[in-house]
């Protein structure tokens, strides 16, 4: 679904002094396939390149080397960048910045009505997508008077209702309280499970990247590690020197097995409680 | 210190609206402390701390700030606001000036303070709060969003408060930006070993790192209050309220319930590990 190879980006800017060109690569070259379906988080902290990434996706941003294709479509030839984004759509950090109507209704319908589609249509796609969302009882609400999470999940519908298949998300939940937090990842999930939605999910919460198919770490441009969560979280050492948050139960175990206890390596509650009752041999 | 003696606080009493937003408040800081304030949106946290600084004023009741009440009519703001610093939600949203110095020395500035009380001052927050001087003649608005947050902070703490506020001052950062913005706070004590310092959060990772005391909010009524260890041991009032417990917490919590001898109370990765490194030697024998 999603492809770059070797993608290379960097920034240009002019000193307005001396005419000098400054150039800051931030990506290094990145090489990454995203399969159809899959739920794929993005971890690392503020300034690894993560959310330059994340923009290429859909054609925000194109490579300075290399290549990224969408669906096939290459983000270089503008030809594509229509097509590119009504196949991948984003949803960004600040729920405020995104939300252009006052109504949710429009909100939603805003996307599809650029694209010219039939207004019964459009009818049919906004209450679908709000209903994914949850968000359909809500439909005649103004968008200002919502919480963030519904905010979040308001612009997710938005993004829905062009029919994608694939959603990218720019750290989502970071302006979120825990219930907010909820709210949205539990939708991101639903829409992986029941259609099958392409995702990308940009974070720096590990709890999120513990329930995604596959987790990317980036740090400094470069992908340094690249596998199910469980496998990411093994290498402790490499994420705090990233300086990265590991699930606390995963760093108890960790201290655990370096004791010698026989105990494995675990990314949530229910799988350590496990544990310890299988090492104390009170098998449930 | 800091008395509040039952504080209530109505929005647009008398209007169709009017809602209630805190109910019977009553609650002492002690100077020196660290104190957490928690609970889920809505819960009046941040209505509460306003309070403090004189920008809502309570519909009954008291609040005394070093035994002056400044719910008193006769209290100037201007004077509140000079002993009590409160630093709003994402503050990086209210830097302005041109630069990161002017920044910082714009609340000593209005203070009519002269010029080398001022660079003092400037000089004194920004090694508080970790802002190297060579950012000084940057504009605020190049720096990174961990930096943007301290110079605002750093803009508060120049104006040498005696009671620090921080409406959640982690929220939106990535880790390494969390750790530091906590690490900072508690060195605070270091050279104000007397700040009251009160910040709003709803990490509770965040708060058993960084607290000496929790007040737990929950629609508007204290639902409790004590110390860090204190508080944590209810794990299950705090999960009813809509908190998020640490993950530790609710392991311990879920092993004692099945019978397994561990300490439900730990929240702390190094407190299980001793307590089951203990369990699972014991058994070994």
């Amino acid at each position: 679904m999603l492809e770059t190879i070797n993608l290379r980006f960097e920034f240009r800017d002019e000193d307005l002094e001396t005419g000098e060109i400054l150039t800051d690569e931030i990506l290094h070259g990145i090489d990454l396939k995203i399969e159809k379906g899959s739920f794929v988080t993005v971890l690392g902290h503020n300034g690894s390149g993560k959310s330059t990434l994340a923009k290429h996706f859909n054609a925000i941003l194109t490579p300075s080397s290399g290549n990224v294709l969408v669906g096939g479509l290459n983000t270089r030839d503008t030809k594509n960048v229509f097509d590119i984004r009504k196949r991948c759509g984003m949803v960004f950090q600040n729920p405020d910045n995104q939300i252009v109507a006052a109504i949710v209704e429009d909100e939603v319908a805003f996307a599809p009505e650029n694209l010219g589609i039939d207004p019964k249509i459009i009818r049919e796609r906004v209450d679908a997508s709000l209903k994914a969302v949850e968000m359909y009882d809500y439909m005649h609400s103004q968008t200002s008077k919502l919480s963030g999470g519904q905010k979040q999940r308001v612009a997710i519908a938005g993004v829905l209702a062009m029919e994608p298949e694939c959603i990218v998300l720019d750290e989502p939940t970071a302006m979120l309280d825990p219930r907010g937090r909820r709210e949205v990842i539990s939708t991101i999930k639903r829409l992986n499970k029941t259609k099958n939605m392409t995702v990308v999910l940009i974070t720096h919460y590990m709890d999120e990247a513990v329930q995604s198919d596959r987790t990317v770490v980036i740090d400094d441009g470069k992908v340094v590690l690249d596998g199910t969560p469980k496998e990411v979280f093994s290498h402790i050492e490499t994420l705090d020197k990233i300086g990265l948050d590991i699930p606390q139960v995963t760093r108890l175990m960790y201290k655990l097995r370096q004791d010698g206890f026989d105990v494995p390596e675990c990314i949530t509650v229910d799988e350590a409680k496990q544990a310890i009752l299988n090492i104390l041999g009170k098998r449930k | 210190m800091i008395k509040v003696k039952n504080l209530n606080y109505i929005y647009q009493e008398g209007m169709p609206d009017q809602r209630q937003a805190l109910f019977d408040i009553s609650l002492d800081f002690d100077d020196g402390k660290i104190y957490a304030i928690i609970g889920h949106t809505g819960s009046g946290k941040s209505t509460l701390i306003e309070h403090f600084n004189g920008l809502v004023r309570p519909t009954s009741g008291k609040i005394y700030i070093d035994n002056s009440d400044i719910t008193d009519k006769k209290t100037k703001f201007s004077d509140i606001r000079k002993s009590v610093g409160l630093v709003f939600q994402y503050p990086e949203y209210q830097l302005f000036e041109e630069t990161v110095y002017l920044d910082i020395a714009f609340g000593p500035k209005n203070l009519g303070l002269s010029k080398e009380e001022i660079d003092t001052r400037v000089r004194y927050a920004a090694r508080l709060l970790d802002i190297d001087e060579r950012l000084f003649q940057k504009s605020p608005f190049e720096l990174s969003g961990g930096q943007k947050r301290r110079v605002a902070i750093a803009g508060v703490l120049a104006m040498r408060p005696s009671v620090l506020i921080l409406d959640e001052p982690t929220a939106g950062l990535d880790p390494r930006g969390r750790e530091k913005i906590l690490k900072i706070i508690k060195n605070l004590h270091t050279e104000n070993p007397k700040m009251i310092i009160i910040f709003v959060s709803h990490s509770m990772e965040d708060v058993a790192k960084t607290a000496d005391e929790v007040i737990v909010l929950n629609k508007g009524r204290i639902c409790m209050s004590g110390c860090v260890d204190e508080v944590f041991k209810h794990s299950e009032t705090l999960q009813s309220i809509g908190l998020d417990i640490p993950e530790i917490s609710k392991l311990m919590h879920e092993l004692s319930v099945l019978g397994v001898p561990v300490n439900p109370d730990i929240y702390t990765i190094d407190g299980a590990y001793d307590n089951i490194k203990k369990i699972l030697l014991e058994t070994n024998n």
